[in-house]
């Protein structure tokens, strides 16, 4: 169906893919991995024609996606075959807030359906099949904007299996998904597959990769052959384990293995001496309260995270974790109850630092170590003591003094994810929050953040949010499950695999 | 945020065409353009009916003119102490005018979804040809737009508060419009292969929200329009 021949192509600065032979056969299910920043994703727009090789040829159902190259620089085919082929080949990206295109779910796969002119009663017939097959028929009247991430990765890939092409690229389609999203996705993924569409699906999640007939890594532009490593059956089990839904739970079923609290809200805000970690008193938080577009995200939580550890938090979607991650960093204040550090509020900067996900979106200066320095500059400390706290965060996470004249722009994903996490901890705060710290990243660059965390964990208290269930087991003692906005579980991880 | 005005309801001014509702609001602007004290009252009677039949609450419209409430008190002085020179009721009207306005702007909103209105206004640009396609597609885009660059805002803000920095002054402003501008341009660029992706081309029909306009929509209009003209000559 996909023939790709010699397939050679380069940015202006530098070359991404050479040498690429490729044929992917009609209901085939191929799985494409590799590290960030390998070629996968220019791969994926090259066979719908988003970007043209420089060399060789890529031909959908017989059409070439350029024009046959002359002397002159190769253009896209007539706009004709252009549409014919992209009707063949859709893709659904990575970042679920730049692809809606409609304002409401329903109006986003309506646009697709609208493009390539499908009667009115079939829309609705196919919205009703997509929206379900992924178990999000009640979004269909949302507003998107008002979606959680995971939710709106959700609707992209309704709205481009709408379409019902021949072959679905997948480019990290999944990666804002909870386990128990992730495996409904695959699940429908399969089924389309069965009913013969063609599915490619790039991730570096190699667990995802179990139902692919063929997998094919791509590592410095070039194909290499690939085998699913062996997990142990332990690891499988682990990892279907942590599929497991927790949102079907009812917080009467929720049996508690912290501490019994010993203080109350009311004894909090009277008590003046410090209390060594975080307490979370009674914290509910509604978004817009009073309005009719309230949306409560966290209900009555109540957490004691000890000081000096990595504490984890499990969330699926929407389940209200980055609410709590704002709350104990002290960006917002809690609609009703206390969040305190040591006794006192939590104030962004000083007492707590946050990272959010993908943080490397808010870097700003022309140098890393100028990035590094602005927060610190606003401190007060002399140019010497800030050359020299750099210096030393820097090695905190593993970095050479190389990249310090480096724009943060031009570092690889690990990279720029390591020195945003330095520009946090730079300001030494006693307890830092990470919000999906390893979001986005393959595995090797993973591996690496998670060591500097653990490295870190040391000094200060960490508390690790995500809905990768595996990295927090790994690299937590203590962890919470949230589930709605309600605390399902807290307790050490040994008690985590009972509890499930 | 003009995305969360509307709400869901199956009252007439809900299941009304949007095409109409819309044609209707820029004739109460005139309505409105050429009233005197007397009729501003009677028509402030017909946005209490209209918000009736829309079983919309009168608080959630007034809460339209609260970002503009400065602005009225200031409309209201300037033409007490220069234009009117201490006459209230005379000084009053401007004002009034735009209140109401406002109101039935927001009955408008209120009672039509985006794409409803999206549709609207695609229909009213259509002697246009295609350019008139173009603006309405861009219209709609821009409008889906909005609220996640004022979230991608809130966003950047919050994480450099969080290592720290308060975005004051010109260091402060880098701070938040190069993340944001960057944001901003990568997002389109996703956007348009996402576009492309799904087979946008110029000469796509949008039908599946479009339907005729019904009978008791020319009524309307036409009843509209009689009324427009007594109105003028009385």
């Amino acid at each position: 169906m996909i023939e790709l021949n010699d397939v050679y192509f380069a940015y202006p600065e530098k070359p991404v893919l050479s040498g690429i032979d490729l044929h992917i056969r009609r209901g085939e299910y191929l799985g494409i991995t590799g590290d960030n920043g390998s070629g996968k994703t220019a791969l994926a727009k090259l066979l719908n024609g988003l970007l043209i090789p420089c060399g060789g040829k890529i031909t959908v159902n017989g059409r070439s996606t350029a024009t046959p190259i002359s002397t002159s620089a190769p253009t896209t085919c007539d706009p004709e075959s252009l549409l014919a082929i992209r009707r063949s080949v859709g893709i659904v990206f990575q970042n679920p807030d730049a692809q809606a295109i409609g304002e409401t779910v329903e109006e986003d796969i309506v646009f697709g359906l609208e493009n390539i002119g499908i009667p009115k009663s079939e829309i609705d017939r196919r919205i009703n099949r997509y929206l379900d097959l992924l178990g999000i028929g009640d979004l269909r009247y949302k507003n998107i904007a008002l979606l959680s991430g995971g939710q709106k990765q959700l609707v992209n890939l309704a709205a481009v299996m709408a379409m019902e092409p021949e072959c679905i690229v997948f480019d990290e389609a999944l990666s804002m998904l909870d386990p128990t999203s992730r495996r409904n996705a695959l699940d429908a993924i399969s089924e389309l597959n069965r009913d013969h569409t063609a599915v490619i699906l790039i991730t570096h999640n190699h667990y995802d990769l179990c139902n692919c007939s063929r997998v094919i890594r791509i590592a410095e532009g070039r194909i290499t052959s690939w085998k699913l490593p062996e997990y142990g059956d332990e690891a499988i089990e682990n990892h279907k384990l942590a599929a497991t839904p927790t949102h079907r739970r009812t917080p009467s079923h929720t049996h508690t293995h912290a501490r019994p609290h010993t203080l109350t809200s009311a004894k909090v805000a009277r008590s003046p001496q410090k209390i060594p970690g975080i307490e979370i008193v009674h914290v509910s938080h509604t978004y817009n309260p009073g309005t009719d577009w309230a949306v409560p995200a966290l209900k009555n939580i109540d957490l004691r995270i000890e000081k000096g550890r990595v504490f984890g938090i499990i969330g699926g979607i929407g389940s209200g974790k980055s609410t709590l991650a704002s709350l104990i960093a002290g960006l917002d204040t809690p609609t009703t109850g206390s969040v305190t550090i040591d006794g006192i509020p939590p104030e962004p900067g000083k007492n707590a630092g946050i990272l959010f996900q993908h943080p490397e979106d808010f870097f700003f200066e022309k140098t890393v170590r100028e990035d590094m320095a602005f927060g610190l500059r606003k401190t007060g400390l002399s140019e010497n003591a800030i050359d020299r706290k750099i210096r030393s965060t820097m090695d905190a996470v593993g970095l050479d003094s190389g990249i310090f004249e480096k724009s943060p722009f031009h570092l690889s994903s690990g990279e720029r994810r390591l020195v945003s996490f330095g520009c946090v901890i730079a300001s030494a705060p006693d307890y830092l929050v990470l919000d999906e710290p390893t979001a986005g990243l393959d595995q090797k660059s993973r591996r690496g953040v998670l060591e500097v965390i653990s490295g870190v964990a040391c000094d200060l208290t960490v508390v690790y949010i995500s809905h990768r269930v595996r990295d927090v087991l790994d690299i937590s003692e203590r962890i919470a499950v949230l589930d709605d906005g309600v605390l399902a579980f807290t307790g050490m991880k040994d008690q985590y695999s009972d509890w499930r | 945020m003009m995305f969360a005005t509307y709400r869901k309801g199956d009252s007439y001014l809900h299941r009304l065409d949007s095409r109409t509702k819309l044609l209707l609001t820029v004739g109460m602007g005139i309505i409105v353009y050429l009233a005197g004290p007397m009729k501003l009252g009677l028509l402030g009677a017909v946005v209490l009916l209209l918000a009736a039949v829309g079983g919309i609450p009168i608080a959630s419209l007034l809460r339209g003119l609260r970002p503009i409430a400065i602005f009225l008190v200031l409309i209201f002085l300037t033409h007490l102490l220069v234009v009117s020179k201490g006459n209230v009721v005379a000084a009053a009207i401007p004002p009034a005018r735009f209140i109401l306005l406002i109101l039935f702007t927001m009955i408008l909103l209120h009672t039509t979804s985006q794409s409803e209105l999206k549709t609207a206004l695609a229909f009213f640009l259509r002697p246009l040809g295609r350019f008139g396609a173009d603006c309405a597609f861009m219209i709609g885009l821009a409008v889906t737009f909005i609220p996640g660059l004022l979230l991608d805002r809130d966003a950047i803000l919050r994480a450099q508060a969080a290592r720290g920095c308060k975005p004051t002054g010109i260091a402060g402003f880098t701070a938040l419009i190069v993340p944001l501008l960057r944001r901003s341009f990568r997002k389109a660029d996703e956007l348009s292969d996402a576009l492309e992706s799904r087979c946008y081309h110029r000469d796509a029909k949008r039908y599946y929200y479009g339907r005729a306009l019904a009978g008791r929509d020319y009524a309307l209009v036409i009843g509209f329009v009689a009324v427009l003209v007594l109105w003028v000559s009385i």
